[in-house]
């Protein structure tokens, strides 16, 4: 064909190329800021909905996500989990060559003192293989690692019945029994667990009984009192419905031009699911009727329920992949109201969906109000949405410096934590590509990438924590869940991590400096669930008004530990302490000292717990409501 | 961009071509001007004296001088249609177009229906850009003066306004006149691309290749016909070989930034569309590229300046409106966002991305409730959207 020829059928397509060409804007964030994006997906693979982005080397010529190491600075987090014992469960989740997505969504973990004895236990979620499908070989089993007071774990997940053996994918934490002790609920390609906490180191499954079995493909869930009945209710997020027995084809799809595995794009959602809790251990489906039920069919990741618009009731979000993230606003009599795109959650800056995966849920400009931070795939940014108040969220990335850092990396388990405890929540996100074969091309990703740590100074911007040789932010992972708490009551969070076909990671928190710290484990009143998640603490200590809240589920399909913890800086003493209990009640704390852990009980103030340093340990501390 | 892109490398051409001819100076007349008012002998003298060495410093390119020189003489006859015109073209020819349109305006609400005074000023609202505004009195100019500068700045004049088949008529006939005006067959062959006419593109072409097949017209359509097919390689020969001809050929150094940005070399990119700003500052692709790379930059105080001049060439380029508005919101000014916002939603109802970035501003100006109804627009716009997407790959399928 001459040049004439081309020009000739050329013709429209050039006309078409020019004219799409701005609103594709320009580099990560803007060239995929507004590609048509259906069109750019359907029936392609992976999750991904920016343009690729030039690679990022760093002077070694390694991808950024496996690289840009240094050999000086702070170090924060050393990977303990070898010498605490944890590299002896290994997580599996289908094809190491991972041929099809139900083998690229690794699972979440879980911070909890099952067994109250005033140490935080460790629950990672299993994958599972096509062959322990089919009945070939024994499946693999979840882990609870139970906390040895000494810096080591053992595994007591086969004696505690928590080992699942199903297809695992994320797990939520609450009580929602309201008798002290806390439950598990794992999500499951296949049926749902709702294990019931025996109060002597082990559990039941019932969620059959219970009525939250489901039985496709859920992923993240999460408890709260949505109707303030002092119950914990539970949502649970489905992702897509999928067919084991006829897999979408690898031939089919495309990242960069390579073949990968397919989806979600042009494959069905899976919906979502509010089960009301009943009070008698079983549960009833009000998905529908509370408005709730993701009728779009979008692809449910991560979900969880705070009070975004403080009003004293749990909202609800939920992380969609490649589709736009859900917020529901809790109207206060049994439904929600879908605020997403009125809130300006949906979509990013640029107004497109984004591939949304963990949610990260922290006041980070200490001024009360709720800010949300989303990982994301490769080729996005994360973005960090500022709570304006009244329910409606900006998208402040650029403008805090976060944005491009995130841009090579496929992000996953996220937290706002403040590491260092200077009285700022910090971010810290788990990352891991989804497709094996980027490691086969020059595309300045990796499939294992390092984490990444945000410092926040003031509210204002954030800084990227340099990742120093021979430290754990200085290693890659193929991350997915994380679960952010503090391991060693030392009053510095630690972050574990499940990672996709790997061991655990363990990363203590060992930065070295005098800041001041607090927690409180929080105990609700009658009308509150017991465990008092959706509760929020507002301390103020130096000057500064920091907010904490319970939460069950968020990270990446997580659960994190459930007390709630303030870095005081240099204040050694704490001017006040306010409880906005789930019933809608507030009670003020005289807070007596600090660096150390208390239990406030709704309408009780100060009382003894678990936590409490030099008190004997009782596993009867709690009695049942 | 599509349009902004061969919009203004085609039209730009002509401007350059065009204007200068266009503009008619009143060489004589002065005392006509006087609109009756009765000047003492001094002050005639004068002012025939400040009109004589305005017109001699016009005809000599020494604006600076004629400006001086028609200002003086204005002084003394503020109502002379004939110093207003010259005035304004002096002006004019210093890059200060809004004082020109000015004058004219002035000139024109004195003598309606002049038709000098209208063709002038029509030239002048054309090259500000002005195209609406100039469409009437370009129309007039053609009417009465059929010759090949008429037609082709009224076909353009249309071509800008997005009106292919009115542009194609006039284009023709100014084509007819000079055969072998390549820049106004380029701008013809997008008029009848434009217009989904393939054959007159195609006889179009022919025209081009006859006249000269090397010709930078001809590479630089071949470029981009290469550009489009993801030859970028071809493409980058084309634009070189355009370069190597003719090295000011507008719009050739924006092409070759933007290959270089869509294969992420933005540093290289950067310095093409640097190139094409400093031959043609006004040019609306480099000014919005360089806008968008500052903003992804975060760097949204050294964009807004780009953006601003992209919006400046077509205040209708939604792109560019919706990057001023998103990096007024980067530096917390929601207010000063809305208003291009509110544009971009005007020049674009169904631009659902403008709409929900509409919302970000309203909502952080405190406008909750209106914030929530653009977003909801853009979600129902998505919804349809994907909905046609959807029914489109199934037809594919």
């Amino acid at each position: 064909m001459n040049k004439r020829e081309n020009i000739l059928l050329a013709g429209c397509s050039v006309f078409l190329l020019l004219t799409f060409l701005p609103t594709q804007g320009i580099g990560a964030r803007g060239r995929a800021s507004m590609a048509p994006q259906a069109q750019q997906q359907m029936g392609g693979a992976g999750v991904s909905t920016g343009e690729a982005s030039a690679p990022v080397l760093d002077a070694q010529k390694r991808p950024i996500t496996a690289g840009g190491y240094v050999d000086a600075g702070p170090i924060v987090f050393q990977n303990i989990a070898d010498k605490a014992g944890l590299t002896k469960w290994r997580e599996q989740t289908g094809t190491l060559g991972k041929k099809y997505i139900l083998d690229a969504f690794g699972a979440g973990v879980a911070l909890l003192d099952y067994d109250h004895d005033g140490w935080l236990d460790i629950y990672l979620v299993n994958g599972s293989t096509y062959d322990a499908m089919s009945g070939k070989t024994t499946p693999p089993q979840a882990a609870l690692f139970h906390n040895n007071h000494d810096g080591t774990f053992t595994n007591v997940a086969e004696q505690a019945g928590v080992a699942n053996g199903r297809w695992g994918e994320g797990v939520a934490v609450g009580d929602f029994d309201n008798d002290g002790w806390p439950d598990i609920y794992v999500t499951n390609f296949g049926k749902n667990r709702l294990y019931r906490n025996n109060h002597d180191g082990t559990f039941t499954d019932i969620a059959e009984k219970a009525g939250v079995a489901l039985g496709n493909w859920s992923i993240g869930a999460t408890f709260g009192d949505y109707d303030g009945d002092g119950r914990l209710d539970l949502f649970v997020s489905g992702y897509i419905h999928y067919d084991i027995a006829h897999p979408t084809s690898l031939e089919s799809c495309q990242f960069r031009g390579a073949r990968v595995m397919c989806g979600p794009r042009g494959l069905p959602g899976e919906g979502d699911h509010l089960f009301h809790n009943n009070g008698d251990g079983t549960f009833t489906d009000v998905s529908v009727k509370a408005g709730v039920s993701d009728p779009n069919d979008y692809y449910g990741l991560t979900s969880v329920f705070a009070d975004v618009n403080n009003d004293g009731r749990v909202d609800l979000l939920v992380a969609n992949d490649s589709t736009p993230s859900y917020l529901y606003i809790n109207k206060g009599d049994g439904t929600f109201e879908d605020d997403s795109y009125s809130s300006g959650y949906a979509l990013n800056e640029s107004g497109r969906e984004t591939a949304s995966m963990g949610i990260a849920i922290g006041d980070y400009r200490n001024n009360g109000l709720l800010d949300i931070y989303n990982t994301t795939f490769s080729d996005d940014y994360n973005p960090l949405y500022r709570n304006d108040g009244d329910a409606s969220f900006t998208d402040v990335s650029y403008q805090m410096g976060i944005a491009d850092p995130t841009i090579p990396f496929v992000g996953w388990g996220d937290g706002f934590v403040d590491y260092d405890n200077d009285g700022w929540k910090d971010i810290f996100v788990v990352n891991g590509h989804l497709y094996p074969e980027v490691d086969q091309h020059n595309w300045g990703t990796s499939y294992a990438e390092r984490p990444l740590l945000f410092h926040n100074i003031a509210g204002k911007k954030f800084d990227l924590v340099p990742a120093v040789n021979g430290t754990g932010l200085a290693a890659t992972y193929t991350a997915r869940g994380a679960a952010f708490g503090d391991l060693f009551n030392d009053g510095k969070i630690d972050v574990v991590i499940n990672e996709l076909d790997g061991v655990p990671v363990l990363l203590r928190n060992v930065t070295v400096n005098s800041n001041h710290w607090i927690g409180f484990q929080l105990i609700g009143g009658p009308k509150s669930p017991r465990d008092a998640t959706g509760a929020a603490v507002y301390l103020t200590a130096g000057g500064i008004r920091q907010r904490g809240d319970v939460l069950s589920g968020g990270s990446f399909v997580s659960n994190n530990d459930s007390r709630v913890h303030f870095g005081l800086e240099t204040s050694s003493k704490v001017d006040r302490v306010e409880i906005h209990w789930p019933d809608r009640t507030t009670e003020k704390v005289d807070i007596p000292s600090v660096d150390r852990y208390f239990t406030i009980q709704e309408g009780r103030g100060i009382v003894k717990g678990v936590y409490d340093p030099q008190q004997p340990r009782s596993h009867a501390l709690q009695k049942p409501r | 961009m599509g349009r902004q892109l061969s919009k203004n490398i085609y039209v730009k051409r002509k401007i350059y071509s065009i204007v200068s001819l266009s503009l008619v100076i009143f060489s004589s007349a002065c005392a006509s001007g006087q609109r009756g008012e009765s000047k003492p002998a001094t002050q005639r003298q004068q002012l025939s004296q400040d009109w004589s060495r305005g017109n001699r410093a016009l005809q000599q390119g020494d604006n600076a001088a004629a400006e001086k020189a028609f200002r003086q003489a204005l002084a003394i006859a503020p109502n002379s249609i004939e110093i207003l015109n010259n005035l304004a073209i002096a002006l004019a020819r210093q890059g200060r177009d809004g004082e020109a349109i000015a004058l004219y305006e002035q000139a024109l609400r004195l003598k309606p229906g002049d038709p000098i005074t209208g063709r002038n000023l029509g030239v002048a609202y054309f090259r500000a850009h002005r195209y609406k505004d100039a469409l009437p009195f370009l129309e007039s100019f053609a009417k009465a003066t059929p010759t090949f500068q008429a037609l082709d700045i009224t076909g353009l004049d249309l071509f800008a306004l997005d009106r292919y088949p009115e542009a194609i008529v006039y284009l023709e006939r100014a084509n007819r006149l000079q055969p072998n005006d390549l820049p106004t067959l380029d701008v013809l062959g997008k008029a009848y691309w434009r217009a989904k006419n393939y054959s007159g593109v195609t006889t179009v072409f022919d025209r081009i290749m006859a006249i000269n097949p090397d010709s930078p017209e001809a590479h630089f359509m071949l470029g981009l016909a290469d550009d489009a097919m993801s030859k970028e390689g071809d493409a980058f020969k084309e634009f070189q070989t355009v370069l190597a001809e003719d090295p000011n050929y507008p719009g050739v150094h924006s092409s070759l930034g933007l290959i270089d940005w869509r294969q992420h070399l933005v540093p290289q990119a950067v310095k093409e569309f640097e190139q094409e700003l400093s031959r043609y500052p006004n040019d609306p692709v480099s000014n919005y590229m360089m806008g968008e790379i500052m903003r992804q930059q975060n760097k949204p105080a050294q964009a807004i300046p780009y953006l601003e001049a992209a919006v400046a060439v077509n205040p209708n380029y939604r792109d560019a409106l919706m990057g001023l508005g998103q990096c007024h919101i980067m530096l917390d000014q929601p207010l000063k966002a809305l208003k291009p916002l509110k544009k971009a939603t005007e020049v674009d109802p169904d631009f659902a991305q403008a709409h929900f970035v509409l919302g970000t501003a309203l909502s952080m100006a405190g406008q909750h409730a209106e914030a929530a109804r653009e977003r909801n627009i853009c979600k129902k716009l998505q919804a349809e959207q994907n909905a046609q997407t959807i029914l489109r790959t199934e037809h594919s399928h």
